[in-house]
């Protein structure tokens, strides 16, 4: 008798249970699957769009994705969330947005309340990618009668530019814990769009202070930024010795930072570099000895040094911006000492700095004599 | 002892974790009451500290091997009835809570909009059932699900520990000392499954007091430890998140293998049924204290439909449920059931041994 019970009720689930709307929830095709997020702002409020999967014209061999465009208005973000289901039928599914991108507009006004949007919203994914546009977000994917650029494309761009050097990612959550941080500096790459060629690059840096974008970084400042963070990888540099000029990668710089802050607050932080030559410009086809490859290491040495104080300077005494989260890692040595936060403390950061870097040349493409 | 019904030191420390761990992953408490994030690494101190006060007079009814019902007995069978209808009471309090946490999660987290009252039945009726086979078949489950459990975790701090920033850390005792043992209390008041030693002191095998000791340790460290790497990674993000453990999850991720936390949350949800099963074994077993003929079959069924009942007013908001969870009055029904209860039972029985000595004399 149990038995037959147990089946019974194996059936009712097996019959009643089945597909996504079997408690009152929402089937695939009931589903508008968001793959990216634009969103500017103006006095009107805010203007959302959205890249989402086409499921109606989908390639039945499965090959392609076809996405359309929409946008929305609303006074607050929620409500041009909201308008979505509205205008469309479909219930937004944001677990698949692979980034989100704030216009420059949106960008200066302050990203605090759209965030706080995607700080509520479960459905969201706390490690979606953040980024800024030079121009408004809504013409980034493409226009109506241009063509789209794929999502997919463009997240391609922000991992390469992250891992060329050229710009720093970062999740959602990150930027969200910079931000609510009083002492700390979120941070987001930039994107470029070329109308032209209908491509995206990613490049540089926007810094942010009490939400809005303030800063951006250039090239080499980029790259000092990725090195005092320990994430400078495959980036280019280029030095100068009396046997010409070489081209290096840099494949790996590991950082670690010593505090020491019961006087004055010193930092050394030491950054081990392992770089290959990847050119060098001799007129000729020349092998590599010894003598010149310590001698690119040391190029390389102090031109990483440079990038380094410099990063510092600007950053620590300019731009008054911890990055390196200096001020909690030393609350966290001395909590009474560095109980209060102010700009002034950044400026002792700044004299107490101190870096070493250590080179290794890997390779020099060509086998050494 | 009853050998038929008896289960060893270590199930029972396997059913505790689990039923304790589903707290941990539903962590819902408001805002005031939130642990300082500097103070959450060594919580397991005062966790510690404060469960091994708690479990004393447990202790000494797991050294006599008698439940706080023997000792009842002995002063007054009013009393036993009184004691037991507070037991299952809390038991029946305590399963619909653990229910209302799964609600909650589950209608936050992954069925937002969606009416949950099917899949919490289902997940009672479940539980009735695994209740309904013996408190032998619930340890057994606990077992395996304790291991599922230890696997989720060490998957989701290990994969996400390359992400640990040390200055998403605080420094500890910023708001001060008391308040870090007020945390701990709290913690521990948060553990009701320790009040089941009371009624299972006679039929857990093995060095009782010693598992339970390790179990808080155990326990306490594994917390600590799901803190600091919630801290360490989400930082202030994970700070304003309802449910931070799972907000990690979501993080978690081993090559290919990404968005493991609908299956973690499975394996929570598995937590949840053998909690509910474990509370309703024991106000079942309480409430044939009183009625000694009725069915504990039936009883469990009762309870099991009281509990859901309990869960479906918890589960409406929130907020209301997070208030009541860290309302003193929570704290004062566990120090009251746990510590006040079985210390003056034990003192009623030694003042009634030594009337009747008197008396003999």
């Amino acid at each position: 008798m149990k038995k037959i019970i147990c089946i019974f009720i194996l059936f009712c689930i097996l019959l009643t249970s089945v597909g996504c709307d079997a408690l009152g929830g929402h089937e695939l095709g009931q589903r508008l699957i968001i793959e990216a997020i634009g969103i500017d702002s103006d006095e009107n409020g805010y203007l959302l769009t959205l890249q989402a999967l086409d499921l109606k014209n989908t390639d039945p061999s499965g090959s392609k994705h076809p996405t359309k465009l929409l946008r929305f208005r609303g006074k607050t973000l929620g409500d041009a969330f909201g308008g979505i289901a509205g205008a469309t039928g479909l219930t937004p599914l944001y677990s698949q947005a692979r980034f989100i991108l704030f216009g420059r507009s949106a960008a200066e006004t302050g990203l605090g309340a759209p965030l706080d949007f995607f700080m509520r919203e479960y459905n969201a994914r706390s490690d979606v990618l953040i980024a800024v546009t030079d121009g408004p977000a809504s013409d980034f994917f493409g226009s109506d009668d241009n063509e789209t650029i794929a999502a997919e494309e463009i997240e391609l761009a922000m991992e390469s530019g992250s891992n060329t050097g050229q710009c720093a990612k970062i999740p959602l959550y990150c930027f969200v814990s910079l931000s609510l941080s009083e002492s700390d500096t979120a941070y987001c790459p930039i994107l470029k769009k070329d109308e032209k060629q209908n491509t995206v690059t990613c490049h540089r840096t926007a810094f942010f202070r009490d939400g809005k974008w303030t800063d951006t970084t250039d090239e080499r400042l980029t790259e000092g930024f990725l090195l005092l963070q320990g994430e400078l990888k495959n980036a280019t540099v280029t030095v100068h010795t009396n046997d010409g000029a070489f081209t290096l990668r840099v494949i790996n710089a590991e950082r670690e930072i010593k505090l020491s802050g019961d006087a004055n607050s010193q930092i050394i932080m030491n950054v081990k570099v392992v770089a290959d030559v990847i050119e060098y410009e001799s007129g000729g086809f020349y092998d590599l000895g010894e003598e010149e490859v310590n001698a690119v290491g040391s190029a390389l040495k102090k031109e990483l040094e440079s990038i380094l104080k410099d990063a510092f300077q600007t950053f620590y005494t300019d731009w008054n911006m911890d990055v390196c989260r200096l001020f909690r890692r030393f609350r966290l040595l001395h909590p009474n000492k560095y109980s209060s936060y102010n700009y002034t403390i950044l400026e002792d950061f700044a004299d107490g700095f101190i870096c070493y870097v250590s080179v290794t040349v890997r390779r020099t493409g060509r086998e050494q004599m | 002892m009853n050998e038929k019904n008896s289960i060893g030191a270590f199930q029972l420390c396997c059913l505790f974790f689990v039923s304790r761990v589903l707290a941990l992953f539903t962590f819902i408490l408001p805002e005031s009451e939130r642990l300082a994030a500097g103070d959450r690494p060594l919580l397991f101190l005062s966790f510690f500290v404060f469960g091994l006060i708690v479990l004393l007079p447990a202790f000494v009814l797991c050294k006599r091997k008698e439940s706080v019902f023997d000792l009842t007995d002995r002063v007054s069978p009013n009393l036993t009835r009184f004691c037991a209808v507070l037991f299952a009471i809390g038991a029946v309090w305590n399963a619909a809570v653990g229910l209302a946490r799964v609600s909650l999660f589950a209608g936050t987290v992954l069925f937002e909009g969606v009416s949950l009252t099917l899949p919490m039945l289902g997940l009672t009726v479940s539980s009735v059932i695994v209740a309904v086979k013996g408190r032998e078949t619930v340890a057994r489950a606990a077992v395996i699900v304790a291991g599922l459990l230890i696997f989720v975790f060490l998957f989701v701090l290990v994969t996400t520990a390359k992400d640990f920033d040390v200055a998403n850390l605080e420094p500890p005792f910023e708001n001060g000392v008391l308040s870090f043992m007020k945390q701990g209390l709290l913690a521990v008041a948060r553990t009701p499954e320790l009040g089941a030693l009371l009624l299972l002191a006679p039929n857990v095998k093995g060095n009782v007091r010693k598992s339970t000791s390790l179990w808080l340790l155990f326990f306490g460290i594994t917390a600590s430890a799901s803190f600091l790497i919630i801290t360490g990674v989400t930082g202030a993000f994970g700070e304003r998140q309802m449910f931070q453990l799972y907000t990690l999850t979501t993080l978690s991720k081993l090559g290919a293998m990404e968005r493991m936390d609908d299956i973690f949350a499975a394996v929570w949800v598995l937590a949840a049924l053998i909690r509910t099963a474990f509370f309703l074994g024991l106000g079942g077993e309480s409430v044939t204290r009183v009625f000694p003929k009725t069915s504990l079959k039936h009883v469990i069924v009762i309870l099991g439909a009281a509990a859901f009942g309990l869960c479906l007013l918890m589960s409406g908001s929130v907020v209301t449920f997070a208030d009541v969870l860290a309302s003193d009055g929570n704290v004062v029904m566990f120090v009251s059931f746990i510590v006040l209860l079985p210390v003056v039972v034990l003192i009623a029985e030694r003042m009634k041994q030594k009337r009747e000595r008197n008396r003999l004399k």
